[in-house]
C-alpha cells in the first residue's frame, strides 16, 4: 500500500514535469533563466556506499548541503575524498557496486533519488547536466558535432525542422566561442580546449537547471584552462544554471566559484564563501589544504604537503575522520563524531572546536 | 665556468620522412642552454602542451637524437660516446616520469625497482650492502622503509610511488635529476611534499635538477632559473624571480596572467574576453607567436626574432626589445 501511494506520488510529479517539457526548439529558447526561489539543489543527508570485499565503503556519507538558482559551488578535497562520487550521484551515474545508502537529492524540487531508470534519463541533460574530466573522450569519434548534439535533443523528446536545430546548434556553439563551422567537424579536428567547449555546449543544450563539472579542466594547460573556465562562466550566466565544480586546484576554484565546500573521507567538513575559506579557514584540514596551495606571492622555505595520508573508507575509527592528522587533536575527537557546526550566515564546520557542547580540553583555535 | 649539462644550437624536427612531405613538427627550434657544473641549480622547463618540453628532457636524457646541434655532457658529444661514457652518463643523469602508475610491473614488488638499479650499475658488492643503501634512500624522501618494502605497486598511493622513484633516482648517486611534470597526477597537498623532497636533493645533496612543468606557480617555489617555451622555441629565459614576477615576453605575461591565484579578488576574468577569440593557426616563418600576440608589428610576420639580452640574467625573443643587445647564446648559462 505504502508503495502504491509512493508511485502516485512519483507518477504525478513526473506528469507535471512532463507537460512542462520542451517539445522544440523555440521552447528550449524560452527556458532557461526563470526566477525561482526554489534551491536548484537540495541535498539531504545523502550516503553513497560500495560494497567491497574489506567491508562497506562510505564514499559519501550524511552530505547535505544546499545550492540557490544561479550558484556555483566548488567542491574540493584530496584524491579519494568522494567528491566525484558525490557529484555522480546527483545524476544517479552511481555504478555498481556503489549505491545511493539513503537521502535526498533535490533538484528544483524535485526528489531523484525514487526515480526510475527512465524517468532518470530524461532528468539528465533536461534538468542536470554532467561536463566531464576527459570530456575528450566523451565524444564519438565518428560523428559530426551537429549530430552528437541533435542525439541528446531528438532522445529527450525535441521535435523540430533541421533547420531550427541546426540554429539551435550554431547558437549553442556561438555561446562557448566557436566558430558555427564546428558543427559539421568531426572530433578529431578540434583542439584539446575546443572537445572540452563542445561538452560544455552539449551539456547545456537543453538548459539544465544544474550542471555538474567534474575537473573539466584538469587535462588542459593554463591558457586554455582559463578560456575554457570563462566559457563555463558565461555559459553559466546566460542560462542561469546553479553550478556544482569538483576540483583540487584551489586557485581555480577561488576564481570561479562563489561558494567553496571541503570533503573530507566522505564528509563535507567545511562550507562557506570563497572569502571567508580562503581569508579564515576554520576547519584544520581546510587550514592545511589552503597552506599547501604555493602561490606566486612570495617564495616559500619549505613547502608543505598534509602530512599523512586520507584513511581507508571502509571501518573508520569513531570519533573525527580527520583526528589521526588533525594537529589541534583533543581527547574528544577520537571518540565523539563531530556534529555540524553553524559559524556564520551558510557556513557551517564539521569540527568539535567550533561546537560549544564538547569539551576541548583546553584547546584552542590556532 | 664549465658546463655539466648543455644544449648547442638543437633542432629535432618530427616527421618529414621519405613518403611524407608535409605534416612535419619542429618540436625543438634552435634551442641552447646549460646547467653549469660549479654549482647545484633548479632550472624549469615551462610551456603549454606542444610546445616541446618534453622532447627537450628526452634530448638531454640522450634518449633522441638531435637532428642538427649536439648535447654536450661535461665536455662529451652524448650521441658520440663509447659505452663506458654513455654508461657513466646513464648513472649520473636520472630521469622522473610525470606517471607513477606505468613505470612499474604490477607483478613485481615495488622496490623491485631499486634492485634492478643496483643489479645493473653494480651499486653493492653483497646482500648485505643492499638493505642499508635502499633504506637511506627511501628515508631521504621522507618514506619508511618497512612500510614500503615487500609491497606491491597497487598497494602504494601514488605520492608513495612517485618519491620511491626520486629514491631510485638517488640511489644511483646521480649529478642531474631530470624531472618530467613530476607532479602532474597527484593533488596539492601530495603535490608540495613530492616537490620538497626534490628540493631536498638540490639543496643537500648538491644535484641539479631540470624541472620540466606546465605549472609556473611551482617552478616559481622552487626553480632558480627558468626557460619558457611557445612552439617548440625559448621565448624568455632568465632568474624565475625575474620571469615570472616581471614578464617581458607577451607570451610569458599570458601566461603569469592566466595562473588562477588562490585569492578572493577576481583577476583572472579580466581581460579573458579577447582570449575566447583565440584563432588557433600555425605560422611558418617570423614569430611563432604573432597571430595571438597583443602587440604584434608587421616584422614579427617576417622574421624570426633573435633572443635580445634584456639585463645580466635574463634574456626574450621578442622585437618589443630590439633596442637592446642580440644575446651570444652560448653565454646564457644557469
Amino acid at each position: 500500500m505504502a508503495n502504491d501511494r509512493i508511485n502516485t506520488a512519483v507518477m504525478d510529479s513526473l506528469n507535471d514535469a512532463r507537460v512542462n517539457r520542451p517539445k522544440d526548439v523555440a521552447d528550449l529558447r524560452r527556458s532557461g533563466t526563470n526566477a525561482s526561489s526554489i534551491p536548484a539543489v537540495q541535498v539531504n543527508n545523502l550516503k553513497v556506499y560500495y560494497d567491497s570485499e574489506a567491508g562497506i565503503v562510505k564514499a559519501v556519507d550524511d552530505v547535505s548541503f544546499t545550492l540557490q538558482q544561479g550558484e556555483r559551488l566548488a567542491l574540493v578535497g584530496e584524491s579519494g575524498c568522494g567528491k566525484t562520487t558525490l557529484g555522480m550521484a546527483l545524476l544517479k551515474l552511481t555504478k555498481p557496486p556503489g549505491y545511493i545508502d539513503g537521502g535526498e537529492i533535490l533538484i528544483d524540487g524535485r526528489d531523484l533519488v525514487p526515480l526510475n531508470d527512465e524517468e532518470m534519463r530524461l532528468a539528465r541533460l533536461a534538468e542536470v547536466a554532467l561536463v566531464t574530466q576527459s570530456a575528450m573522450n566523451a565524444l564519438n569519434p565518428v560523428m559530426r558535432i551537429e549530430d552528437q548534439i541533435f542525439d541528446g535533443l531528438v532522445d529527450h523528446g525535441i521535435k523540430d525542422t533541421k533547420e531550427n536545430m541546426r540554429s539551435h546548434v550554431h547558437s549553442l556553439l556561438r555561446r562557448v566561442g566557436l566558430r558555427d563551422s564546428v558543427a559539421r567537424m568531426f572530433p578529431h579536428e578540434l583542439s584539446g580546449g575546443m572537445k572540452q567547449r563542445v561538452a560544455i555546449a552539449t551539456g547545456t543544450s537543453m538548459n539544465p537547471k544544474v550542471i555538474v563539472a567534474d575537473e573539466p579542466t584538469s587535462a588542459l594547460d593554463v591558457v586554455v584552462q582559463r578560456q575554457v573556465m570563462m566559457t563555463l562562466s558565461r555559459v553559466q550566466r546566460d542560462t542561469g544554471a546553479a553550478v556544482i565544480l569538483i576540483g583540487h586546484d584551489m586557485g581555480l576554484v577561488a576564481q570561479f566559484a562563489d561558494r567553496i565546500g571541503v570533503m573530507y573521507a566522505g564528509k563535507l567538513v567545511d562550507i562557506g564563501t570563497v572569502q571567508e575559506i580562503i581569508e579564515d579557514p576554520k576547519h584544520p584540514y581546510t587550514k592545511l589544504l589552503i597552506n599547501s596551495v604555493p602561490d606566486l606571492e612570495e617564495k616559500r622555505e619549505r613547502l608543505e604537503g598534509i602530512p599523512g595520508i586520507p584513511p581507508p573508507l571502509v571501518d573508520l575509527p569513531p570519533g573525527c575522520v580527520f583526528a589521526p592528522r588533525c594537529p589541534s587533536v583533543a581527547d574528544a575527537c577520537r571518540e565523539v563524531t563531530p556534529r555540524n557546526t553553524a559559524v556564520g550566515d551558510s557556513r557551517w564546520v564539521m569540527c568539535h572546536i567550533f561546537d560549544e557542547t564538547v569539551e576541548m580540553a583546553g584547546n584552542t583555535v590556532g | 665556468m664549465a658546463n655539466l649539462l648543455e644544449l648547442q644550437n638543437v633542432t629535432k624536427v618530427f616527421g618529414g620522412g621519405m613518403f611524407s612531405r608535409s605534416n612535419v613538427t619542429i618540436a625543438a627550434d634552435d634551442v641552447s642552454f646549460a646547467i653549469s657544473a660549479d654549482r647545484p641549480s633548479i632550472t624549469a622547463v615551462a610551456g603549454e602542451s606542444g610546445s616541446g618540453k618534453t622532447t627537450l628532457a628526452r634530448l638531454l636524457l640522450g634518449v633522441i637524437k638531435p637532428t642538427s646541434g649536439s648535447v654536450i655532457y661535461n665536455g662529451r658529444d652524448v650521441s658520440k660516446m663509447s659505452g663506458g661514457e654513455r654508461r657513466e652518463f646513464r648513472r649520473e643523469v636520472q630521469p622522473i616520469f610525470q606517471d607513477p602508475f606505468e613505470v612499474y610491473n604490477p607483478f613485481y614488488k615495488a622496490d623491485h625497482l631499486l634492485h634492478v638499479a643496483i643489479d645493473k650499475f653494480k651499486l653493492a658488492e653483497s646482500e648485505d650492502q643492499r638493505i642499508p643503501l635502499i633504506n637511506e634512500a627511501l628515508e631521504t624522501v621522507g618514506l619508511r622503509p618497512e612500510e614500503m618494502l615487500g609491497r606491491y605497486p597497487h598497494q602504494l598511493s601514488g605520492g608513495q610511488r612517485q618519491r620511491m622513484m626520486v629514491a631510485r633516482a638517488l640511489l644511483l648517486k646521480p649529478r642531474i635529476i631530470l624531472a618530467d611534470e613530476p607532479v602532474s597526477m597527484v593533488d596539492a597537498s601530495l603535490r608540495a611534499t613530492i616537490l620538497e623532497s626534490i628540493r631536498t636533493l638540490n639543496r643537500d645533496l648538491g644535484i641539479s635538477v631540470v624541472y620540466v612543468t606546465h605549472d609556473l606557480t611551482t617552478a616559481y617555489q622552487i626553480c632558480d632559473e627558468i626557460l619558457v617555451m611557445y612552439k617548440g622555441s625559448v621565448v624568455e629565459q632568465g632568474s624565475v624571480e625575474r620571469v615570472i614576477r616581471d614578464p617581458k615576453h607577451p607570451y610569458t605575461r599570458l601566461l603569469v596572467e592566466s595562473i588562477p591565484q588562490m585569492r578572493s579578488d577576481r583577476a583572472w576574468e579580466d581581460g579573458a574576453e579577447e582570449l575566447m577569440s583565440i584563432d588557433e593557426s600555425m605560422v611558418t616563418t617570423g614569430c611563432k607567436f604573432a597571430d595571438r600576440c597583443p602587440q604584434v608589428m608587421d616584422k614579427c610576420h617576417d622574421e624570426h626574432p633573435p633572443a635580445f639580452q634584456l639585463d645580466d640574467d635574463r634574456v626574450a625573443s621578442c622585437y618589443l626589445y630590439d633596442d637592446m643587445t642580440v644575446a651570444n647564446k652560448q653565454a646564457v648559462a644557469t
